[in-house]
């Protein structure tokens, strides 16, 4: 078989979870009537993360006669879709960026990630023609490997691989600060070294990235399709009436693929879960994770499956028969255990509660926290997916990276321990002087009057002291990522109401930004 | 041998208190956390107390989870002395009932867990989870937040140790200069555990920044 790559559509809404959040929904459920709306035009759509769809052109864009038509109608079907969910929302306040969502076409996952992100700016699909999807890759910044971590998988370096001497890499933050130090900005620069020199480099990921510069997938195509005795199917003897007796019937299912999978060295990345009801009703989708199925995974797939099968076709009858079969394989590079130093029972213990957790409500409700560094404090940690990342090995504290404080222009310490995001969950105040003007900052920094009054919501605040106005200045030379803000540090007093006996009036302090003219709430030192 | 008499009648095996750091462990006369009990901190330092609480524990090798609170400012519990590597973040749905399980599933794996209670909790399923609570031997912080909307109190728990922590000052920060360089905070140690309340005024964070070799 030809190793080219597949040319595929992506759909990306960056801020689900944020969005989710604000409808007060778990991710997943709130995704499923996306889900259903693409569904019924293409029946196989690979279903990666909350908030990621991906699927091949080849079937679907035949159909309907050609690439553009294909992006056209999946765009105005997730529009549609995504419009009902906030009818259905009527109430509650959303930001409209939460939303925004956009569709790419091209050869290749990568590419095709990239191409929905720029469709995300424009509103529009971005088809890139199959002949010139590499050359448009080639010039595409590496930084989009971050932005793409749903569409190409998580980085499996040498630090899990267990490759002693290679250059540690376990995250895509580190693989492009790494490569942009050794002065390779674009995929082509990368593109352009040889696949040996990667892998000395970068250990097990420097093939993948190899790979991924140059316009191919990560996996190569199996030559061989799966030999069916691989594709396994449980039958129960009588209906199962209940999700969670299916998803506990699939765990040993799923451990038992995946163990012979691995006996024979392979990891499987594409699972076809089709489950089927006495009443001849059936619920069939398929799942990708390229850094390899284990049986939590699967187990995690039945079960969304499960939930969105039950919620929204309520099938008439039991469950009868499950199936998995792995459509697609790769080789399995495995994972060395440390010799010794060991993971303590507390360890052990922890990371069981956790992906318990992640299998009751997804993965994407847990997270562990790491330094990203930012001016912004509620930008300087991600929240990085349990699943994503070893807590056993983070234990041991090998793989967090600390360098906190030592930002230039972030907030001074003691740090406050509530941050709100600008972009998506900051709250708007009103900062307002003595005349009950807002108070605003001119391009000299210098505020039009002292702040004398916050105003959250229905609660006013007497400012008893303030510092600033600090500016906050990032990628001035970037027009559109560009921004420019003010930071208000703020000492304020409760106002007394009347009916309510005194409180002991205390300071609260809260930082304010300032940013097109709209103060929020960055941070609150509860 | 007494531990696995102990734990086939069912009664909790007692395990020494778990550790806090020096200026708050006066406050508690078994000098640290008691496992099994259910914490609830409340004023305007609510959290930072919770997670002060919560920091030495973490550096021994105990496992922190936080749950529900939304907006955490990770690099506040780095400087309350909590360890990174041993921080998970939990949302769970909002609903009572589905918020109950999921504690209840992170009980099992952790030591110590601070939750800010969504309003929708009942004191029922709040009274199972202080029961979990009690059999794993854990310690349950709850935080009351009443800046962050749709977040409930902390009682609808009985609590066994009440902590209330209020800033007193803020030093640093003037009518537009300088900014905040320290806080100091008045605590409050009492509740239905406590045979007499005791109480300090100490400075947050009150221990210095540990960074993660």
């Amino acid at each position: 078989m030809l190793d080219a790559p597949t040319r595929v559509v992506v759909v990306q809404f960056p801020h689900w979870s944020s969005f989710a959040a604000a409808l007060g929904r778990s991710a997943r459920s709130a995704f499923e009537p996306i889900v259903r709306a693409v569904v019924a035009h293409v029946p196989l759509v690979e279903v990666t993360a909350p908030g990621m769809l991906v699927f091949a052109t080849r079937g679907p864009s035949r159909y309907v006669g050609g690439d553009e038509p294909l992006a056209a109608l999946v765009q105005s079907a997730v529009g549609d879709a995504v419009r009902a969910t906030l009818a259905a929302a009527r109430g509650t306040v959303i930001d409209h960026a939460q939303v925004a969502f956009g569709v790419g076409v091209a050869d290749g996952r990568l590419a095709a990630g990239i191409a929905s992100r720029h469709a995300l700016q424009s509103g529009k699909p971005l088809v890139v023609p199959p002949e010139a999807s590499a050359r448009w890759l080639a010039t595409s910044p590496v930084r989009a490997l971050a932005e793409c971590v749903e569409v190409i998988g998580t980085v499996i370096g040498a630090a899990r691989a267990g490759v002693p001497g290679t250059h540690d890499v376990s995250s895509y933050r580190d693989v492009v600060s790494l490569l942009e130090r050794l002065g390779l900005y674009r995929f082509g620069d990368v593109a352009a070294l040889s696949e040996p020199d990667l892998i000395a480099r970068f250990g097990a990921f420097g093939r993948d990235l190899s790979r991924l510069s140059r316009g191919l997938d990560r996996h190569p195509p199996t030559a061989v399709s799966p030999p069916p005795d691989r594709v396994c199917t449980l039958h129960f003897d009588a209906p199962v009436e209940s999700r969670d007796a299916v998803v506990a019937a699939s765990e040993s299912l799923a451990a038992g693929l995946v163990d012979h999978l691995a006996a024979n060295g392979l990891a499987m990345v594409r699972l076809h879960v089709v489950i089927d009801s006495d009443h001849g009703e059936r619920s069939e989708r398929m799942w990708y994770r390229s850094e390899g199925f284990t049986a939590r995974s699967v187990v995690e797939s039945v079960r969304w499956q499960m939930d969105a099968w039950i919620t929204h076709d309520a099938p008439t009858s039991g469950v009868v028969s499950l199936r998995l079969s792995p459509e697609q394989m790769v080789v399995d590079a495995g994972r060395q255990a440390a010799l010794w130093g060991g993971v303590r029972d507390g360890d052990r213990h922890a990371q069981r509660a956790v992906r318990r957790v992640a299998d009751m409500n997804g993965a994407e409700s847990v997270t562990v926290p790491a330094w990203r560094g930012d001016r912004d404090p509620a930008r300087s940690f991600e929240f990085v997916r349990s699943d994503a990342v070893d807590l056993e090995r983070r234990a041991e504290g090998d793989v967090v990276d600390l360098a906190t404080g030592e930002w230039r222009g972030a907030l001074p310490s003691p740090a406050p321990s509530l941050v709100f995001d600008a972009s998506s969950n900051a709250p708007e105040i009103g900062v307002l002087d003595a005349r009950g003007d807002a108070v605003m900052v001119d391009a000299r920094h210098a505020m039009s009057a002292d702040p004398s009054v916050v105003r959250m919501g229905e609660q006013c605040y007497d400012v008893v002291a303030w510092a600033g106005p600090w500016p906050v200045e990032e990628r001035w030379w970037d027009p559109r990522r560009a921004r420019r803000a003010v930071r208000l540090q703020l000492l304020v007093r409760a106002r007394e109401r009347a009916h309510e006996l005194s409180s002991g009036s205390r300071s609260i302090a809260m930082v304010a930004v300032l940013e097109r003219r709209i103060w929020r709430l960055a941070a609150w030192y509860a | 041998m007494t531990t696995e008499l102990r734990t086939r009648l069912g009664a909790p095996v007692v395990r020494a208190p778990l550790p806090v750091v020096a200026p708050l462990s006066s406050l508690f006369a078994e000098g640290g956390l008691v496992r099994g009990r259910t914490v609830a901190c409340s004023g305007d330092a609510a959290l930072s107390a919770a997670l002060a609480l919560s920091a030495a524990a973490t550096r021994s090798g105990s496992w922190l989870a936080v749950v529900g609170v939304p907006n955490l400012g990770v690099a506040a519990a780095i400087e309350a002395g909590v360890a990174v590597e041993r921080i998970v973040l939990a949302q769970p749905p909002r609903a009572s009932r589905e918020w109950i399980t999921t504690v209840a599933a992170l009980v099992e794996g952790f030591d110590v867990l601070v939750v800010a209670p969504p309003s929708s909790l009942s004191q029922h399923d709040a009274r199972r989870l202080q029961s979990r609570i009690l059999a794993r031997q854990s310690v349950l912080v709850v935080v009351d937040l009443p800046a962050v909307p749709s977040l409930g109190s902390s009682d609808v728990f009985a609590s066994d140790l009440d902590v209330h922590a209020d800033t007193v000052a803020w030093s640093g920060i003037e009518r537009g200069g300088s900014h905040i360089t320290q806080r100091t905070v008045h605590v409050r140690v009492g509740g239905r555990r406590c045979a007499s309340p005791r109480e300090d005024t100490i400075t947050l964070p009150c221990s210095t920044p540990r960074l993660a070799s």
